[in-house]
Order: structure tokens, then sequence, then C-alpha cells
């Protein structure tokens, strides 16, 4: 009876809890506001309508180049910044509709690790003392043990127990990387946001810290979002990847997928730059023209149209769907547009162009606006309504 | 439940897998040599423990922690064991000899009247000259004429002198009425004279005595009366002796000195008012009157005798000692001479003679000493006793008593340094306590929580800069000096000013740190692990803030002491009758005090940049002790 009991809760908590993290259309604008006045005049839109989901136990590979807006989602949905708008659901919970006390509770759930390992430790604190704080603070373990178990998670994360007493100044970045991972472990977390860990470091301790993390996955079964620029290492540890463009998620797969066939442009683009090691081997890099446009003032329809090489005359003015492609594989991009995906495109486009036109004739009053414009309209008054 | 079960499922793993491990190492350790341990090499400090031994290095700090612990002691265990307080106004004693009595020969002569009419009152002045002029002839007797008048002076013994009448006007006589105008005639003289002025004769003889009628105006007739030769009458008696009543109150009559006058050196015996009297005669020209009992009533002294001060009535036996001291001097021809008698007591402080409860004077044996004084050719004898009279203390120069002299109160400078230094420390302390807490919840708010509560903040902090602390100080002494606040409590009030005046700096280094920390990563790592908002402040931000919060704190400490002891100098701060180290060197603040009294200033001044110097040597201490950083 009792066997049978404990096999549905365990079947139970797993289907409920299949995904850890759920991510529905999360945006993050930061406002820029002017110097007179403090007026918000425009937003810089780091983060514009990301969706994911990871499951329990894997590790989510984000990758994009710099200023596309990786850190943030990792901190937006760690709630250490506030949202613009969506959803980051956390075990069935919206941690943005928790109060501030039980987002205090449910905190040492989801960890974060940070890029620089210099400032992301205390200078006045001892080591001991950085990892088991929080440790006392949420009662993970009865004050008795309190002490053995700091010293479980160094030696767990390959400290050396009598470090305790040490302050970071006095350790190499590897191991301060290790003491931000025994502080995020020591938490006893579900859900740990890597935020580039490994970019501060040389490549040995890199392959270390990656080695690390996979061992204490394994271990203990963690999940982790891993935000890179370093497709080599997304590569190793990630079981699904997600590439950003200016605050945009372009295309999303299992790892193996998306390396042996990206469907995106900039993901090949991208990908082709991954440096081999080989020095016989000819690389054939898509080189991209320009660089990537400010996120305050983002290009019109596909955000990447103005550098992508296939571009057609539909991306300029209308958004892509974001859509499975492939099962599995999702992908936002035109050139994968079903046939009525393309009509309605179309139909869009020509909506645009002859409101261009009204608007380019002065003294005709504007042609009443279409069903799909007003709710455009809509949406970005609340959008511009949740900012304030 | 649930959290607990997780938890203890990564415990329990752990757990499982350090078991394994160690299997495994057992299993090894057979084959294997120990390797070298790091643990066993580095002996672990703890914190704490190793601030203070980063501190302990420091030499620099070591002579400012030694410099404070002396000054502390001195100022918090001295007076344990000290013996003056601050407020002990000492005094000393000075001896001042007192004159209390003067002994003269009179320059002048007292006379006393036998025959008083306008002859002898007219002929008394001139007494004086005549005894002159008759001892610089060295005669005995002299006929002397004034103003138709003759007289007979004649010497006695001791300085008495008898002035006998020769012939003088001693009546007039109205013409028209016929009576008496001067003098009192006997009735069958007024008969006679009467008579002679009807006959209009100019002479006649009654009795022995011839009488010259003299017109002296159409009205007036003079009467001149011209005794024989070894008749005279005694008119005047001149002497320089002075009698005095033994007992105070008893009233000495001329009449009865007259009489005692012209017995005196003769019959030694005389009957005024019906008793009878003796003359005792001393050796040095002293006498004594006894009345019919032999008891002692009137002294007789060649000299006369009086106190200085004049509130005092000599007593008789006193004058006598005096006298007897005096005469012994003059037969020695010494300057000197002492005798011991009962004489009131001074008041230290007044000056005045003390009285017991029924207004009579405190009477004590003393020592008195005569000196023999000529001031203008007179010879005085002044006698005198030293009275002990406490005076305060001031300026007194280091002594044994005094280590450090006096001050210009007379209080012990040492004690006050020793008070004084209780009070400026224990104001630095508290002040600097004050400011710092202020300031790091002000620039903590502000850094922390930014937005509106850090501009108001740093507003408030702007317009605290902009105050004055000197102006303010002085428009709050003068306020307290009205309100007359007592010392203890405007001492609090200060501390409490001095504090929210200088918190803004503080408040400006703390935010601007805190801002700088704040956007650190290992606050967004703190804020990831949940830990509460104060821990967050008060673990992660204050202790990055301490090393410049302790040395700002150390550095204030001197600056505040400093600024106590300028306003206590100033007469601003702490008011006088209590001691800081600023109103010490307060009591010489003129430049001639300064010249002359070294030893009250030159110690304070030394103490006071000690304890700043040691405060700043601490506080480098301190901050190198904080850095981690440091590799020493």
């Amino acid at each position: 009876m009792e066997d049978i009991v404990k096999d549905t809760a365990v079947n139970e908590s797993e289907t409920k809890n299949d995904y850890v993290l759920e991510v529905r259309n999360l945006k993050k604008y930061f406002p820029i506001k002017s110097s007179f006045l403090r007026l918000v005049i425009g937003n810089v839109k780091a983060v514009d309508g990301v969706s994911f989901a990871i499951k329990r136990g894997t590790t989510m590979g984000l990758v994009g180049e710099s200023g596309c807006g990786k850190s943030t989602v990792g901190r937006t949905l760690l709630r250490l910044q506030s949202k613009t708008e969506g959803e980051v659901i956390f075990d069935g919970v919206d941690i943005f509709k928790l109060s501030k006390k039980e987002l205090r509770k449910i905190r040492p759930k989801i960890q974060i690790i940070f890029q620089d390992p210099y400032s992301s430790l205390s200078p006045r604190m001892p080591i001991g003392e950085i990892i088991g704080e929080a440790v006392r603070e949420h009662n993970i373990v009865p004050p008795e043990e309190y002490e053995d178990y700091i010293s479980r998670i160094m030696r767990a994360c390959g400290l050396q127990e009598y470090y305790k007493d040490r302050y970071p100044h006095e350790f190499s970045g590897g191991q301060r990387q290790r003491i931000c991972i025994a502080r995020a472990l020591a938490l006893n977390p579900d859900f740990i946001v890597c935020d580039e860990p490994v970019s501060a470091l040389d490549v040995s301790i890199q392959a270390q810290i990656i080695n690390l993390l996979k061992q204490l996955q394994r271990d203990f079964n963690l999940t982790y979002l891993f935000i890179s620029h370093d497709l080599s290492v997304v590569e190793h540890i990630s079981d699904t990847v997600g590439v950003m463009y200016l605050g945009s998620m372009v295309e999303y797969s299992e790892t193996e997928k998306i390396f042996s066939n990206p469907l995106h442009p900039y993901t090949k683009a991208l990908f082709s730059a991954i440096p081999v090691p080989d020095p016989d081997y000819k690389m054939e890099r898509i080189v991209l023209e320009g660089s990537i446009p400010s996120p305050a003032n983002p290009p019109k329809g596909c955000k990447f149209h103005t550098r992508c090489k296939d571009c057609m005359k539909m991306c300029e003015c209308v958004v892509p769907n974001y859509k499975e492609v492939e099962p599995g594989h999702f992908c936002a991009c035109h050139l994968y547009n079903s046939e009525e995906e393309n009509q309605a495109a179309e139909e869009e486009m020509k909506k645009l162009e002859e409101e261009a036109e009204l608007a380019n004739k002065p003294g005709t009053p504007a042609a009443e606006p279409e069903d799909e414009v007003v709710e455009d309209a809509k949406e970005e008054e609340k959008a511009s309504e949740t900012k304030e | 439940m649930a959290e607990n079960n997780t938890t203890n499922l990564l415990n329990e793993k752990l757990k499982a897998r350090e078991a394994e491990q160690a299997k495994e190492t057992n299993a090894k350790q057979a084959d294997e040599p120990i390797a070298l341990d790091d643990a066993s090499r580095v002996k672990v400090l703890s914190p704490a423990r190793l601030v203070l031994k980063r501190f302990l290095r420091n030499k620099l700090a070591i002579v400012g922690m030694v410099l404070l612990i002396a000054l502390f002691s001195l100022s918090f265990l001295g007076p344990v064991f000290y013996p003056y307080g601050q407020l002990d106004k000492f005094t000393t004693v000075k001896g001042m000899e007192l004159d209390y009595a003067v002994c003269g020969v009179p320059s002048t002569f007292n006379k006393y009247m036998l025959v008083e009419n306008k002859a002898t009152d007219e002929f008394k002045n001139f007494v004086d000259s005549f005894i002159k002029e008759l001892n610089n002839d060295e005669a005995d007797e002299k006929l002397v004429e004034r103003m138709g008048s003759s007289f007979i002076v004649t010497k006695g013994v001791d300085n008495v002198y008898t002035v006998k009448i020769k012939s003088a006007e001693l009546y007039a006589y109205d013409n028209i009425r016929k009576e008496v105008k001067v003098g009192e005639p006997s009735a069958e003289l007024d008969a006679k004279i009467k008579a002679a002025i009807e006959n209009k004769e100019s002479e006649f003889t009654f009795e022995g005595v011839s009488y010259q009628l003299v017109s002296k105006s159409k009205t007036e007739t003079g009467v001149i009366a011209t005794y024989p030769d070894g008749a005279e009458v005694e008119a005047i008696l001149a002497t320089k002796l002075t009698f005095d009543p033994v007992e105070s109150g008893y009233k000495v009559e001329d009449e009865m000195i007259s009489l005692a006058l012209l017995n005196y050196q003769k019959e030694n015996r005389f009957t005024y008012k019906g008793a009878e009297y003796t003359i005792e005669i001393h050796e040095g020209g002293s006498a004594k009157i006894l009345d019919s009992t032999g008891k002692a009533v009137i002294d007789i002294l060649p000299y006369s005798i009086r106190d200085i001060s004049g509130k005092d009535s000599l007593g008789g036996g006193f004058k006598t000692a005096f006298a007897a001291v005096v005469n012994q001097m003059e037969a020695e021809k010494s300057r000197t001479g002492k005798f011991s008698y009962d004489v009131p007591q001074l008041d230290a402080d007044t000056a005045q003679y003390l009285t017991d409860e029924d207004g009579n004077l405190i009477l004590e044996n003393e020592e008195l000493a005569v000196n023999r004084k000529e001031i203008s050719g007179e010879v005085r004898y002044y006698a005198n006793y030293s009275v002990r009279k406490e005076v305060y203390d001031l300026y007194s120069p280091p002594s044994r008593a005094h280590i450090l002299g006096t001050d210009g109160d007379g209080y012990d400078v040492l004690a006050r340094i020793m008070y004084g230094g209780r009070i400026s420390l224990i104001v630095g302390f508290v002040v600097v306590f004050l400011e710092t807490i202020l300031g790091v919840i002000m620039g903590g708010i502000a850094g922390f929580f930014g937005g509106w509560v850090d501009t108001l903040i740093m507003r408030l902090v702007d317009i605290f800069y902009c105050i004055p602390t000197m102006p303010i100080m002085i428009i709050i002494a003068s306020v307290f000096d009205k309100l007359k606040v007592p010392p203890y409590e405007r001492l609090m009030w200060m501390m409490v000013i001095l504090g929210v005046l200088g918190w803004s700096g503080i408040a400006r280094l703390v935010r601007g740190q805190i801002l700088s920390l704040r956007e650190q990563e290992f606050m967004i790592a703190a804020e990831a692990t949940g830990l509460k908002t104060n821990r967050r402040i008060y673990k992660h931000l204050i202790p990055n803030v301490m090393p410049q919060l302790i040395v700002s704190m150390t550095m204030g400490l001197g600056g505040v002491i400093l600024t106590e002891s300028t306003l206590s100098y100033l007469g601003l701060g702490v008011k006088h009758p209590l001691a800081t180290w600023g109103n010490i060197i307060n009591s010489v603040s003129s430049i001639e005090a300064m010249k002359s009294y070294v030893y009250i200033w030159l110690p304070v001044g030394i103490l006071i940049c000690l304890a700043v110097i040691a405060f700043n040597f601490v506080g480098d201490g301190l901050r190198d002790a904080f850095d981690p950083k440091m590799k020493r």
C-alpha cells in the first residue's frame, strides 16, 4: 500500500513539475529618462517577449551576442529586477505575483552564479559565512548540523574545509567561482541561473567549473539556465539551446538539433563562428554586416532584417511568428512560414503600405484602421500603462 | 515538512558520498604516504583575531594605543588615587602682622581747669608753648605775661605742670546795670567791686589781693586781680599722664583728676565727693588710684595708649602691661620688646574681630611684639601680633603639594587635568558615536534606497554642511547663558549639538560607499539568496564601509576633542567650574598670564596634542587592520 502511494505521489509530482521553469512572453524595458524633469522619452527594450520552458534536471543554454538581453532575462526571472510584462512560472507559481515575504521564502530554490567571481563575493566576509549565511537564514539544515553541512557543501564543490575562515581575496578566480557555486548549492536550489559563469576564467579552469556544474547536476538533479556567448561551452553542457537576438528569442531547440541544423539565418551566422581546433580546417564564416541595432529603437518587422542575407520584403515590416518549425525546434523567421502565414503576412504588409500612403497624403482624413491595428494600438497602450 | 525532506535529501546524499570517499581514502591510506596538507600548515585565525594581529603589528598604532591607555587611566583612574577634586579650592595661610595698639608719649598736654574764667580759657591754649619755653630755659618756674595777664608756670614731678594766676582780668561788670558780666566773684567781693565802680575808684585791696578796675568801654568795666607773691591761685593743671578707668564703664571726672593731680607725688591722698582715695605710685611713672577699700579704680600712665582699629576699648590691664614693656624698653633703649596678653581674634575673611554669641570679643592669649618707631620725630611703640589669614592659593607654582601648581581660582591643576580629561574624552566619544550613528543611518538609507529618499537626505546634508558651527555654538551658548542652564546639562546639550551638526560628513561618506557597493554583484547575490534587507545592509554593506568609517571616526575623535577644547577655551562650551582641557587653558588667556604660568597651560596643551595624535595613530592602525587586502 505504502509503496503504491509513494509511487503515485512521485508520478504526480513528476508530471506536475515536468517543467521547473516556464517563461511566457517576458518583457523588460528600461525607461530612458530626459535629463530635464525626468520624463520617460523612450525605452530600451532589453528583453522583448521571450518565452521558453526548462525541464527538471536539464540545462538550457542561452546564447547570443553581447547586449542581446541574455543576462537581463536571467536576472529578471529571478525577480532581481522588475519585469515589464509576461510571466515567470517556477514550480507552478508566478514569481512576480508573490508577496515579498513569499518571494523571500522561494528565493533559495532559484539561485544565480555570476560572471565575475571577484565582485560577487563580499570582500569582508569569510568564505564559511558567505556560503552559510543564507543557510542559517532559511534554516536549510538544523543548527547542530550547520558546520558539517557547510563543510560537506564545500567539499562537494572542490573546496577545502579550512578555507572557511579565509577571505575571498585569498582565492584564485576558479576557486572563487567554486565558492559562488557552493553558495548557490548550499541553499539546496532546484534551479540555478548560470550567468556566464566561466567567461572570466581561463580555459582549463573553465573546464573544471563546467565539469563541476555537470557533476553537481547529475548528483543533485539541478536545473540550469546557462547563459553564455561561448557556443562550445553551451554545446557541451546544454540539453536545449535558445538563441537570442536583440531581446527576442529567434531559435530554440535541443542542442543536437540546433547545432546540426540551425534554421535561423542569425543562428547560422553565429554557429559559423565557432572555432574548430584544426588548423587545416577552412572555416566558412558567414560574416554579418553592420552592427547590432540599438535596442532603444529596434528595426521594424523582423529585428534581424537589417543584417540578414536572406532578407525579404515582408521581413522589413512584418514581425515573424515564433513557431515550431520542426517538432521541438522553434524558430522565428519568415523563411519557414507556411502558406497561410505568408498570405497573412502579405495582407498585413499591404495594409501597412496603404496606411503609409494615407499618412503621406496631407489633408485627407486617415482611413479607419483595421481591427488588428486597433488591437495593436490597444496593446501598446497597455504596455505603456504597465510601464508607468 | 516538505522542505525539510528535500533539504535532508541533499544533506543525506552528501553524507553518503562522504562516507564512500572516506572508505576509499582509508583503503588508499595504507599504501600512500601522508600528503602534505595545507590545513596543518596554515594556522587559521578568526577574523577578529586577524584584525587584532594586524593591528598589533603596526608600531604607530601601538604607540597610539599606549598613549590612549595612559590618557584614559590618567583621566579615569587618576582621580581615584589623587587626593584632590576638581572643585577643591586651595588656600594658603599667610601670616599677617596686625598692629593692635599704639603707645606714645602724648605730644600735647592734657589740661584740667581749676579756675574757669575768660582769662584761663584764653590762656589754656598757650600752656603748651609756655611749658616748652620753660623746658628750654631749664627752669622750674617762669612768669609769663599775655594780654595784660600774668601767670606763673611751675614744673612738677612727672610732667605735671601747674599754672598759677599772678594777675589776670577775672571779672567784667556792666556799668549801667551794675551786675557781673564775666566771672563768679564772691558776694563780698561783688559788693566791693560794685562799690568801687560806684565810687569810681580805680584800685582797692580785698583780703590781700589788689584789684584794679579798668574801663574797657562806656558800659563795661574789667576787674584785674593781682595776687601777692606766694599767694597765687592755681588755675590750670597740665599733664601728660593719662587717667584710665581700670574697669570699663567707670566714669573718670575731670574734677577728680584735678584733685589727684594736685596731690600727686605730694600727699598721695585726696577726698572727692566724700570718699577717700589714695594714689599708689609704681615704678616707671605709672600709678593707680585706689578707693577707700583699697581697690584700684583708675590707672595713671605716662603714655597714651590706644588701639589702632578703633573697634576695641583697650582694658586698663593691657595698658599697664604695655606701658611696663615700653618703660622697660625706654630704660634699656631697645627697639623691640614683647609681652603676652589676651587679645581679640580676627576673622580671616572679613578682617573683623570675632565675637561670641553675646557680642563679646573672643579673646585669646597671643604673643605681642612691640616695635619702636619714630614718626616725624615722635616716638611710638606699636604692639602687634601675627594673624594667620587664609587666602586662596592662586597661581602657585608647582610644588610638592600641587605637582602642577594651582590655577587662577586656587584649583589644583593636575586634578583639573584629570577630571577635565574625563569630560574631554567622553565628549569626544559621545559626539563621534552620535555623529556616526546618525551618519550611518542617514547615509545608509540614502545610499541603499536611492531615489527621492536619497535626494531628500542629500539636500539635508547640504544644508547641514552650510551651517557654520562656530556662530551656531556662540548663539546657543548665549541662549544657555540666558537660561542659566546648569553645567552638566549644558555639557549634554553641547554633545548633542556637536553630534547633530557633524553627522553630514559621515552620511555623505557612507552614502558614497554604499552607492558603489550596492551595484556590486555580491549584493545582488545576497538578494538572490533571500536575505532580509536589514541583514543585507548590516552584514554586507556596513562591514565594507567600516574601514573608512573607523578612520573617519577616529580622526573625528581628535577633531571633536579639538572643537570641544576650542569652544571651552572661548567659554562657549563646558562652563567654568566643570573642568575640561579647553577651559583649563582658558584660565590663562592673556599673553602675560601665558608667559608667567607656563605650568598651567603647557601640560594641558601637550595632553590635547597627544590625545589627537593618539586617536589618529589608532585610526590608521585600525584602517590597515580592517583591510584584508593589506599584505603585511
